[in-house]
């Protein structure tokens, strides 16, 4: 299990170059002829407020991987949720110009073929996942940096949590980490390209307050990215429910092999201090608010 | 004992008009009509041994019932409210009345016509804050009203029922979701005169107006000022208040947690925090005593006990829809001139913004 983490400064001036570097340490050595990039289209917010994917990191991403991969088919994909329609975030949030501009296509996952996936899981025994997720040669992850009110942070394994067919999916919030571990264990991530340009602390997911990290962190392996970037956040990686149940069954290591423009020294001078939601105690309040 | 029967049996129903009677010696649901099993079994479990009904016409033809309660979408009310004061029923009807100010007054000739009562849940109306705004105004504390600046900043609605992001029927922003405030302000002011300027943003890709910004003249020198967006992507915050300027002082009401303020003269940091730590103690008490959650269904309660009590006594109703003339008037205006800029698409690029 390759659990080798690259971390690169990064800002809207100089993404494309980072991007570049990603991408090309992450190559893979298999035949690439479709692509499927997860975005993190969760409500309708702009990039800057940081929760949603930033289509200006999107574009780069595609650019590179136009580069680096001989021209594939792009997919860039998304499922709806109880609050939002995917077709009005692409046309809203900014992504109907990618698909104008680099003829990628833009995926609403709901309104694709889904196939069954049998597992023994946490939560789950047999699970539907996007086909067109499951056939692309490459899947690339490529969540926000961000934190969570139920689940403290949200990174890439969290991320493919948006690879649940159902649009009501907060049905699942009493057992979250457990479906999220299975997701992961249902539908891979190649590579997972986590954009911490503009991130999100507090009342994340979609409430939250934008936090300029100017981060890029790339890897293979979802735990290990999680855990490198909760340590950047400042949380204990183990600390996170999903995170340390995700290694407890096999997914991966929450031990990392930095790489890139960080080494162990300068990477704590980068450490942040992300403020987060305090679910629990607020939960209490808001059962006399809801 | 009056006999009750409800349509429309979703949250609204569920949270706030079942729970306002459940301890009314005066009145009981008897009857509940839904074409939604779910809800219609769900609101079933709350309430005593109701028939259970899956069209109005069956709940009008069972003579079961003396009232309505009508809490079903508000682009239905018209058509229901007239059907049961027909059937020589009084009514109660969730916001809005109706989707304009001739239906509501089509309503009103009805009722008068059919000899019943017909009442509106302006709920907001009825708000601890507002009944105690409308005190001290009736006092002379605040003097005359000249300007009301209303500030409506919600949530996009896509995650609610699929009726309520359709404007074509529930009337979208102004007619369902900034209603409280359109009434607020018509009740202070009265009737509008002209608008004296709009600007709306209409997105064709969820087919909503999500944003309008308007000055409305009431006239003798009297301005409203409306600041309405559903638009998430454009505003961070979702919160609603009103200020409210007046010839003596000004009053200032937020809301969730409540709060009011009168002030005049430069703004005087002690009061102004004083007036802050008194909302966050009141909001701790209520937390702590747990009436957060019940003070939340304080004006709706008042409101149906009210309209009960204008039953027993044959009295008028608390909000007879002639009292809501003006509000939907108001709506009608802003919906009329929504209409002549909302072909624009106003649509905000997404990739110009660069922050570096």
């Amino acid at each position: 299990m390759d659990n080798s983490v690259f971390g690169l400064k990064a800002s809207f001036g100089n993404v494309q170059q980072q991007m570049d570097k990603l991408i090309l340490q992450l190559k893979v050595d298999w035949p690439v002829h479709k692509v499927a990039i997860k975005v993190n289209l969760c409500d309708y917010r702009m990039a800057e407020s940081g929760a949603t994917s930033d289509p200006r990191v999107v574009k780069a991403l595609v650019l590179s991987i136009f580069r680096h991969y001989n021209n594939p088919e792009v997919a860039i994909v998304e499922t709806d949720s109880s609050g939002t329609r995917c077709e009005a975030l692409f046309s809203i949030l900014g992504f109907r110009a990618l698909e104008q501009q680099l003829g990628v296509s833009l995926v609403n996952l709901r309104k694709t073929q889904w196939q069954d996936f049998a597992l023994p899981g946490l939560h789950f025994s047999k699970l539907k996942v996007p086909t067109p997720v499951i056939e692309s040669d490459l899947v690339i992850n490529h969540p926000k940096m961000k934190t969570h009110g139920k689940t403290k942070i949200t990174i890439g394994l969290k991320n493919m949590f948006g690879c649940v067919r159902d649009k009501y999916k907060a049905r699942y919030h009493p057992y979250l980490d457990n479906v999220i571990v299975d997701v992961n264990r249902a539908v891979r991530s190649d590579n997972i390209i986590v954009d911490g340009i503009i991130a999100m602390e507090g009342w994340g997911p979609t409430y939250g307050t934008p936090k300029k990290a100017g981060l890029l962190i790339g890897g293979r392996n979802p735990v290990s990215v999680d855990a490198f970037c909760a340590f950047l956040m400042g949380f204990d990686p183990k600390s996170v429910k999903h995170v340390a149940l995700a290694e407890r069954i096999g997914l991966g290591t929450t031990s990392y092999n930095l790489q890139g423009e960080f080494d162990s020294k300068s990477i704590r001078e980068q450490r942040f201090k992300f403020d987060f939601a305090r679910y629990h105690l607020t939960k209490r309040v808001e059962g006399q608010i809801a | 004992m009056i006999r009750l029967g409800l349509v429309g049996c979703g949250q609204i129903a569920r949270e706030f008009h079942i729970p306002s009677i459940r301890d009314s010696s005066e009145a009981r649901f008897v009857a509940l009509c839904d074409n939604n099993r779910v809800s219609l079994q769900r609101a079933s479990s709350l309430t005593s041994r109701p028939r259970l009904f899956d069209s109005v016409d069956e709940l009008l033809e069972s003579k079961l019932v003396d009232a309505v309660d009508i809490c079903t979408p508000g682009f239905t009310h018209f058509d229901i409210a007239s059907r049961c004061l027909e059937s020589g029923l009084d009514v109660l009807v969730e916001k809005p009345v109706a989707l304009s100010l001739r239906e509501a007054q089509e309503l009103g000739a009805l009722s008068t016509k059919c000899g019943r009562k017909i009442c509106v849940v302006q709920s907001l109306r009825y708000h601890r804050n507002v009944q105690l705004l409308l005190r001290i105004l009736e006092n002379g504390q605040l003097g005359r009203v000249m300007k009301v600046v209303c500030t409506y900043h919600g949530r996009n609605v896509h995650n609610e029922a699929s009726w309520l992001h359709d404007e074509t029927k529930s009337g979208g922003i102004i007619y369902e979701l900034a209603i409280h405030l359109i009434d607020l302000m018509a009740l202070l002011l009265g009737k509008p005169n002209s608008i004296v300027g709009i600007h709306a943003r209409y997105r064709p890709e969820i087919e909503s107006t999500t944003e309008i910004e308007s000055i409305i003249d009431f006239g003798d020198g009297k301005i409203g000022i409306v600041d309405l967006t559903q638009d998430t992507t454009l505003h961070s915050a979702s919160y609603t208040q009103a200020s409210i300027y007046c010839t003596g002082a000004d009053a200032f009401l937020k809301f969730a947690p409540d709060y009011i303020r009168v002030s005049s003269g430069q703004v005087n940091p002690l009061q102004e925090t004083s007036e802050e730590l008194k909302r966050l103690a009141s909001f701790g008490f209520k937390i702590a005593t747990r009436r957060y959650r019940r003070d939340r269904t304080e004006p709706h309660k008042r409101i149906l006990l009210g309209f009960l009590n204008s039953l027993r006594t044959d009295t008028t109703p608390p909000v007879d829809v002639s009292s809501v003339y003006n509000t939907m008037a108001l709506a009608d205006l802003l919906s009329s001139q929504v209409k002549h800029v909302s072909n624009i698409s106003q649509s905000v690029d997404p990739l110009a913004p660069q922050i570096d």
